[in-house]
């Protein structure tokens, strides 16, 4: 039985939409373009949602440091 | 000096599987299914809702960086013993 494990199932989301739920109240939805070992990630046509406010950004970098959940193939709802 | 055991402490393959209660630095709390995780404590949670407003994730993983703890057998909310 294959379990996947959180970097293998990080790396099947490249190239699709992911939601990514930052350690205090931002949210971010993006295309997932790329990651590395310290989760930095690289995402386009980004949408973040700070405290009530969305923001359209078109490629970012966005620091591992801070992000606390990553659910792929979600949208902020 | 004693060379400690390179074994991890904390033994999460026995936890697979069932439901945990993650909290994270920051303030956030989820719950879910544990079905993977690694040496880095980063973790593939599924069926996740997000507590206190049941909000649904579905697929997560979580960084094992910013988490504080977890609960293994559930947690039950009780009256401040220390007013």
């Amino acid at each position: 039985m294959t379990t996947i494990l959180p970097l293998g199932l990080l790396d099947k989301a490249i190239s699709s939409r992911v939601w990514i739920l930052m350690k205090d109240d931002r949210e971010f939805e993006g295309t997932l373009r790329g990651f590395d070992d310290f989760f930095n990630m690289v995402l386009e046509n980004v949408i973040e949602l700070d405290n009530g406010k969305k923001n359209k950004l078109e490629q970012i970098l966005l620091n591992g440091t801070q992000i606390c959940l990553i659910v792929p193939g979600g949208e902020i709802s | 000096m004693n060379q400690l055991p390179k074994e991890s402490i904390i033994k999460l393959q026995s936890h697979i599987n069932k439901e945990i209660v993650i909290q994270f630095q920051g303030g956030r709390q989820v719950k879910g299914i544990l079905l993977s995780f690694d040496i880095q404590l980063n973790l593939v949670l599924d069926e996740v809702r997000e507590l206190p407003s049941q909000r649904i994730l579905g697929l997560v993983i979580c960084r094992g960086a910013l988490i504080n703890s977890f609960a293994i057998d559930g947690m039950v909310e009780i009256e401040n013993p220390y007013i």
